[in-house]
């Protein structure tokens, strides 16, 4: 096979502990529900009772009134299809109503507590004091930890509790445990300016007609920040143009005040995008790495409301976790986001089939990563890319390194159902179905040997990873919101539906370049939705018009 | 008379008015036929376009996107295994030619300022009637056991190869070993290595990587280079006018 590839330095050794598995909906997970990695960590002991600490209290809701509606905005036979909400009416709609949330509120402030964080959806209620007071409030104490890595942290010393009082508007309590646990999916590896990638996708029809992300926002989803001088040096270096937006730092929780270990992954994601869509509006949610921070960031996007296009490369072993009141609160988060019609692009790992073999290297279980195993994300995994002498198409295989244990995640989630619109393509009722959620949805180049350029530190390099592949798509997508905007078809809303309909039916333009090659070390790839690239890699231009057509169709 | 009476005489009047009538009628027809028309062209203008066809089942692909005829873009070297009609492409700003034929390629990895990294690759492929990969296999380990001493196979789950394959096809075989670099002194520096074997069934390949470096990751390297390679029955990329 002949290929573009420059295989940069070495693969990165990550090494990580499993997150906290949870008992019970209304208990938030302590410690003795640590699963045995973590019991590698070690106690420091009690949490000073006047430290600072946070949780979020997640609120009930209509919870089939909202399902119903979520279906309906996901179904072309529905009248209510493509309808979404704002932020507030979704919050008014199925959240408690304002004299519950008002009851909460007094609960807490006569605890002794504050509220921290409030969002027009109704998801989640932030909460804030001493470790004391929160304990008192919660029924639990708090005990700090260090892992093998020198991070210390913060646990609950045994399971939470909602104050009966409150059971009636509060399910669960989250955000307890201040573990770094996500970890961004990408690799060091060389390859793909953006006019590279604009001419093996087909983005350069596009930019042709002047689609290139000008008036629109897109939001990445960070643990990490960057610096401004790197999107400068990475702007001079590609030729991204002089007057295109600066990127924007929207912290939640705090924000993240200095990059960190992440910060190449902050830096890929926005290159990747910036060399897509370079005059888009970049948005950069930054929290600082915990878990439950990922609803937070969520809830913030979806509260602001200015952007239907969000991006996120970051993820966690998707085990032992089905029932961890953090997921349910960031599920939560995630729904609220799919009916207010925003598309939340996800990187489906880089371990292939084995997820948790990144954070446990004898971990052998087909497993798969979260949240791009969640029902309400278009799940995107990972592809090796050739191209040919004139920088246009030539193949891809689904990325898979068996000897240094990389590749694009793909599988079957342990925990939700797969969705309705997730159905119909060939290839995706196969011998490995059980009816649960598979992934991924889509793929784009990730392997290191077809990476990305990006700058970090001022220093030109290059990356890979489905962390480089959600990014392009999201990107994408975005300018073909643009185009669809300005031929008059209106918004893309969540395009999950969408994507599955225009593989299931034959199109004037295709959209999709079928990965038959190659696999993710369990599946192979093969004619249709696989498991390794799901329905494949996309012609941006191909696919942009047939997007036209569809949104025009069901106005 | 009244059977006279009764015969039908041609009236002008009554003919007159017949025809009115068939002219109200003729008139009402095509004032009907309008309408109906009209509406069929109405229903026709306000119906969404007919969804497209489904894809076929016997074409699950569904329409590819077009792509242009231009060559592959070549960045490395290519090695062809001329004994099994296979080929891999290499860099040689990182590889070194340890030794080829038609059958063998031994690379080993040099990148500048890094003499602390040392990764060989060794490859060969043969005609799949003449040996099946597991041959091909105990064939390399009894090869490898020559420069590494007590080379045994590693079971230490941590170091397990996960779904073995060479150019994207699965292997028949795939495992972990250990032992020692062989030197005057008697045993040197712990050795690993990694063996994969596998057939297209026209050809039959086995491959071996072996380090001493301490980091296992090092093993990813050679993944650019086993991703080149290329059986006989794998078809080139088709090309087509865009």
């Amino acid at each position: 096979m002949t290929s573009r590839r420059r295989r940069g330095l070495l693969a990165l050794a990550v090494a990580g502990l499993v997150v906290s598995a949870g008992s019970a909906a209304l208990r938030s997970g302590g410690e003795a529900a640590q699963p045995p990695a973590a019991q590698l960590d070690r106690a420091l002991g009690a949490t000073h009772p006047a430290a600072i600490v946070e949780a979020s209290l997640v609120l009930r809701r209509e919870e089939r009134a909202l399902r119903s509606y979520l279906a309906a905005v996901a179904d072309p036979a529905s009248p209510r299809f493509r309808r979404y909400l704002g932020a507030a009416a979704l919050g008014e709609r199925f959240g408690p109503s304002a004299a519950q949330l008002q009851g909460v509120r007094r609960a807490v402030e006569a605890a002794g507590l504050r509220v921290s964080a409030e969002y027009p959806q109704r998801t989640a209620l932030g909460i804030r004091g001493t470790a004391a007071d929160v304990g008192r409030f919660l029924h639990t104490s708090f005990v700090e930890r260090v892992d093998p890595a020198g991070h210390r942290y913060r646990v609950p010393a045994h399971p939470a509790r909602v104050p009966a009082a409150l059971a009636r508007t509060v399910l669960a309590v989250s955000g307890l445990s201040t573990k770094p646990l996500p970890v961004p999916a990408d690799v060091p590896g060389g390859g793909l300016g953006p006019k590279d990638s604009r001419a093996a996708y087909n983005v350069k029809p596009l930019h042709d007609l002047g689609i290139d992300g000008k008036g629109q926002t897109i939001a990445i989803l960070s643990f990490d920040t960057f610096e401004q001088s790197d999107v400068a040096a990475f702007d001079k270096a590609f030729g991204i143009p002089a007057d295109s937006p600066a990127v924007e730092k929207v912290p939640v929780k705090g924000g993240v005040p200095v990059p960190g270990s992440g910060e190449t992954e902050v830096d890929l994601d926005i290159d990747v995008i910036r060399g897509i869509a370079p005059r888009a509006q970049i948005l950069n949610y930054e929290a600082p790495n915990a878990i439950s921070n990922f609803a937070d960031l969520f809830d913030k996007i979806v509260a602001d409301g200015r952007t239907d296009i969000v991006s996120v490369s970051w993820g966690i072993c998707d085990s032992g976790f089905d029932a961890h009141p953090d997921r349910l609160r960031i599920e939560r988060s995630i729904e609220a986001a799919v009916a207010r019609g925003i598309s939340i692009f996800v990187a489906s790992g880089d371990a292939g089939a084995y997820d948790c073999q990144r954070f446990m290297p004898e971990d052998h279980r087909l497993t798969v990563n979260f949240p791009s195993s969640t029902p309400n994300v278009i799940a995107v995994g990972g592809t090796l890319l050739s191209v040919r002498s004139n920088g246009s198409y030539l193949e891809e295989a689904g990325w898979e390194d068996v000897l240094g244990n990389g590749g694009g995640g793909g599988g079957l989630s342990p925990a939700n159902p797969r969705p309705a619109w997730q159905k119909d393509v060939p290839g995706i009722a196969n011998k490995f179905s059980n009816g649960r959620r598979q992934v991924p949805d889509v793929a784009a180049s990730a392997d290191p040997d077809s990476g990305w350029f990006i700058v970090v530190d001022g220093k030109q390099s290059s990356s890979g990873g489905t962390s480089a592949a959600a990014p392009f798509w999201a990107a994408s997508m975005l300018l073909i919101g643009q185009y669809a905007e300005r031929e008059g078809a209106g918004k893309l809303g969540f395009v999950g539906p969408a994507l599955y309909e225009l593989a299931r039916t034959k199109r004037p333009f295709p959209p999709f370049h079928d990965v038959t090659r190659g696999g993710n070390r369990y599946y192979n790839a093969g004619p249709g939705w696989d498991y390794s690239t799901g329905l494949g890699t996309p012609d941006v231009w191909n696919l942009a018009r047939d997007f036209v057509a569809y949104l025009k169709q069901r106005r | 008379m009244s059977a006279a009476a009764s015969v039908p005489v041609a009236v002008p009047g009554r003919r007159g008015a017949k025809n009115t009538r068939r002219k109200v009628l003729f008139v009402f027809g095509a004032v009907l036929g309008l309408v109906l028309g009209l509406s069929v062209l109405a229903i026709a203008l306000a119906k969404p376009e007919a969804d497209a066809p489904p894809c076929p089942p016997e074409d699950p692909v569904c329409g590819r996107p077009p792509v242009d005829d231009a060559p592959p873009l070549v960045s490395g070297v290519l090695w062809k295994g001329s004994a099994a009609g296979v080929q891999m492409e290499y860099y040689p700003r990182i590889w070194k030619v340890v030794d080829q034929d038609a059958e063998n390629l031994k690379l080993k990895l040099d990148i500048p300022g890094r003499s602390d990294i040392d990764l060989f690759l060794w490859v060969r492929a043969v005609p799949a009637s003449s040996k099946a990969p597991s041959a091909l296999a105990q064939e390399r380990v009894s090869d490898l056991r020559g420069s590494i001493l007590g080379l045994e196979e590693d079971t230490d789950p941590k170091h397990a190869l996960l779904g073995p394959s060479i150019g994207y096809v699965d292997g028949d075989v795939g495992a972990a070993y250990s032992g020692a670099t062989d030197t005057p002194q008697g045993p040197g520096s712990p050795a690993s290595v990694l063996l994969m074997a596998a057939t297209d069934g026209q050809a039959s390949a086995v491959v071996s990587v072996a380090s001493t470096f301490s980091d296992r990751h090092i093993f990813g390297l050679a993944d650019s280079l086993l991703n080149t390679f290329r059986w006989p029955s794998q078809p080139a990329p088709q090309a087509a006018p865009r």
